[in-house]
């Protein structure tokens, strides 16, 4: 596994990594994932805090890789330590970009540029670079400088506005989701990508300075079109849709949901056929499309009676068999069991430090041919490859021992947790 | 200004049929340069519904920008005539490439070896759910998202817009680059694909590992930090953590704050609706955009909860230049532009 070279459909490309977190940290993942050498660079002394991290189960465990989704984000990549705030380690920083396609990163914004790492620098060290800047807001304007999480570019960004109960119970998908981290970290990979076909074809890079509440916003802007058209800006609806009647019916068991989407008449009377309740069709509160969703929250009662009788999956295949749009609310466990049972499998056996294979999710997509995503590596310890990756670029032994020991840069630091559960 | 489209004129994309994932795929495509071409299929019904048909008015209008859409005859498939000098196709189902190109994606592939063809079905092409009927609530649902969102003792909530359809339609882009680059090396194009459940569940990724860890079950709602505040002219998101909350004691200047049940983030997070009370009492105070500066002051993350018709106000979308106008049927309409700028130009409409 180790030591192995990647072989991927985006094998050849090299990228340097100081993306942290999530929307960093998995815009990397992706690309070594499909095959690309990705560096991580990481402080000695101050690591990704997403190796230690506490956001979501309020734990944070020992060890550097005893968080959970750091093992997720860290698959597959390389990592190197190197203080950047030494002219040592900038030095250091400069021979990865020398060799390098594509920089990503993710800090607050100016940091860069503190560092001396702006994209002005990074061209001059080679001028094929990239260089992929993720932010909350963006490179400029008046809160650039503003901190951010997930949560409140959601709010920011207009999603909040138009997820709810209903307008006055505005609703966030919180850090167990956060949905501007994992939105940006589906599109910005493919952005990536681009710019090194762009640098590839032209002979210099580009900066692409990608904005998180800017991505929501751009998720939302048929939205924001239609506000503009009509004069009318849509609202949080509970999980009504303009011409949809969606609804959560619960099913048998503790929170198990089946969820439904009416959109034609047909569809609506199978429904109430098949809750056995065919009165309901007569039911002024639910005689046209208009009035259920009105109505929606009455029509969710008088259908509960039925609909928690059953299990879930047979609520589903029940009503699909009679035309009517619905679907099982499955856990992520239960996605993975029905994704393998229904031959399309979204889940991969990741090694771990204790060499015990853990499961994680794979992919967003399939691509055919020879060159496939694979698992090459678990996540690193910080700076597991820091002597291995600096002597590939041909630091002499005698330069990698001075600067280790004075701690520009740093190989494995010990102990290490092997699980946050141990 | 600097030239960043690698294929102003040499990247063509076909976008077969009509959805709304692979229309944004297409719009972002466009949005790097490629020239976008769009097949839908003529005879369609219209649609009945008011509020669907302005909706994919508006959807049309912002998504469809910058493309060249042509009708062509129902069931009357175009043929393979279209594909000539064509680099991606993408399509949101085989029952599209049928009617509009009369082959399959396998048989684009064997005709046409250098071609990238991009799929994005929204169940999937294959097994139970392939056939079945339904839209964005139903892939939120089977891609696990659904059970995340809302509040523990509620039902699930639906994300707004359409946005199961969003991330494979991002997914979709993401594979296209991915197919693209290695097209580079190989000299071959690829099939590509991907679906809104499965698009979803890949987004949804850290539900599964913290469950494959060690048996956590993530659970939907907001019961323990960061809360939603009410002010005197709407909401904003108070993302306060451990560490800010001295700031956060400051900010309020409340002394029942000092009490020992807050003390601790444990604590606060047990005496949660009270402290949400405590707070409440300040935020309703100020307007959103007081409270979002004084916090931001103080580092602490916060931000106000914006609607769709004042988003494009705001100062800092103002100042980064992020909306833009267009002259619909001689209407001034507020339209997004691309969410990302290459050295420092903003890409995209109007």
């Amino acid at each position: 596994m180790n030591g192995q070279r990647p072989h991927g459909p985006l094998a050849g490309l090299t990228v340097v990594d100081l993306g942290t977190i999530t929307a960093g940290g998995r815009t990397s993942q992706f690309l070594a994932d499909f095959g690309a050498t990705v560096i991580k660079v990481e402080g000695p002394r101050r690591p990704d805090p997403f190796r230690h991290w506490s956001g979501v189960t309020g734990e944070a465990g020992a060890g550097d890789l005893a968080s959970p989704p750091f093992r997720v984000v860290g698959r597959n990549k390389e990592s190197v330590a190197i203080d950047l705030k030494t002219p040592e380690g900038i030095a250091v920083m400069r021979r990865l970009v020398e060799e390098a396609d594509l920089v990503v990163e993710n800090f607050r914004r100016g940091v860069m540029e503190k560092l001396g790492l702006g994209f002005d620098t990074l061209s001059s060290w080679n001028p094929r670079i990239s260089l992929l800047s993720i932010s909350s807001q963006g490179a400029d304007g008046p809160e650039r400088d503003y901190v951010s999480f997930g949560g409140t570019l959601e709010a920011l960004g207009g999603m909040m506005a138009v997820t709810g109960y209903g307008p006055a119970e505005p609703t966030w998908t919180t850090s167990k989701v956060n949905y501007p981290d994992q939105a940006v970290s589906l599109l910005a990979p493919g952005l990536a990508l681009w710019s090194v076909l762009v640098a590839r074809r032209r002979g210099r890079g580009v900066h692409i300075d990608l904005a998180q509440r800017e991505t929501v916003v751009a998720l939302l802007g048929e939205l924001v079109t239609l506000a503009s058209l009509t004069g009318t800006a849509p609202v949080a609806a509970g999980n009504l849709a303009p011409g949809e009647t969606g609804l959560c019916l619960p099913a048998r068991g503790s929170d198990e949901w089946v969820a439904v989407s009416l959109t034609e008449e047909a569809q609506w009377r199978s429904l109430a056929a098949a809750a056995g309740r065919p009165e309901l069709t007569a039911d002024e509160r639910f005689a046209t499309p208009a009035a259920r969703r009105a109505h929606h929250a009455e029509l969710a009662r008088e259908l509960a009676g039925w609909s928690r009788q059953h299990d879930k999956m047979d609520l589903m295949r029940t009503l699909q068999r009679a035309g009517v749009p619905a679907a099982a609310v499955l856990r992520a466990w239960e996605v993975e069991r029905e994704q393998e049972s229904r031959g399309d499998p979204l889940h991969v056996p990741v090694p771990t430090f204790d060499g015990e294979p853990e499961t994680q999710v794979s992919w967003p997509f399939t691509i055919d041919g020879d060159a496939q995503p694979a698992i090459y590596r678990r996540a690193p310890r910080v700076g597991e490859d820091t002597v291995k990756v600096l002597r590939r670029l041909g630091l002499e032994q005698d330069r990698l021992d001075q600067l280790l020991h004075v701690g520009v840069i740093a190989d494995c630091t010990p102990p290490v947790q092997k699980r946050s559960s141990e | 200004m600097m030239d960043t489209t690698p294929y102003p004129t040499t990247l063509r994309v076909l976008e077969v049929g009509h959805t709304p994932r692979t229309a944004l795929c297409g719009y972002l495509l466009a949005g790097v340069g490629a020239s976008v071409s769009k097949l839908v299929a003529a005879g369609a019904e219209p649609e009945s519904d008011p509020d669907r048909a302005e909706w994919a008015r508006a959807e049309s209008l912002y998504l469809d920008h910058g493309k060249s859409v042509r009708t062509v005859p129902a069931g009357a498939a175009a043929g393979t005539a279209e594909l000539d000098g064509v680099d991606v196709v993408l399509a949101g189902s085989e029952t599209h490439l049928n009617d509009l190109l009369g082959t399959d994606a396998a048989g684009l592939r064997a005709a046409h070896p250098r071609l990238i063809v991009a799929l994005a079905t929204l169940f999937g092409r294959s097994g139970e759910y392939a056939s079945y009927a339904g839209g964005d609530l139903l892939a939120l649902a089977l891609g696990g998202l659904l059970s995340m969102i809302g509040e523990r003792d509620r039902e699930p909530l639906r994300l707004g817009g359409h946005q199961a359809e969003n991330v494979a339609g991002l997914a979709l882009f993401t594979g296209v680059m991915t197919g693209l680059f290695a097209r580079q090396t190989s000299g071959s194009g690829a099939l590509v694909e991907t679906s809104a459940v499965r698009a979803v569940a890949y987004l949804d990724w850290k539900s599964q590992i913290y469950y494959a860890d060690r048996g956590v079950v993530l659970q939907r709602g907001s019961d323990s930090g960061p809360l939603v505040l009410e002010c005197a002219d709407g909401y904003v998101g108070f993302y306060y953590r451990d560490e800010e909350w001295s700031q956060v004691k400051a900010l309020v200047g409340d002394p029942r704050l000092e009490q020992e049940r807050f003390a601790t983030q444990l604590g606060r997070d047990k005496h949660r609706e009270e402290l949400a009370a405590i707070l409440n009492e300040f935020s309703r105070q100020l307007t959103r955009s007081e409270l979002y500066h004084r916090s931001q002051a103080r580092h602490i993350p916060a931000g106000p909860v914006l609607g769709m018709a004042e988003l494009a106000s705001d100062r800092q979308m103002v100042a980064r230049e992020f909306f833009g106008t267009r002259d619909v049927d001689g209407v001034p309409i507020t339209v997004a532009r691309l969410p990302w700028t290459v050295d420092g130009v903003r890409g995209g409409q109007p």
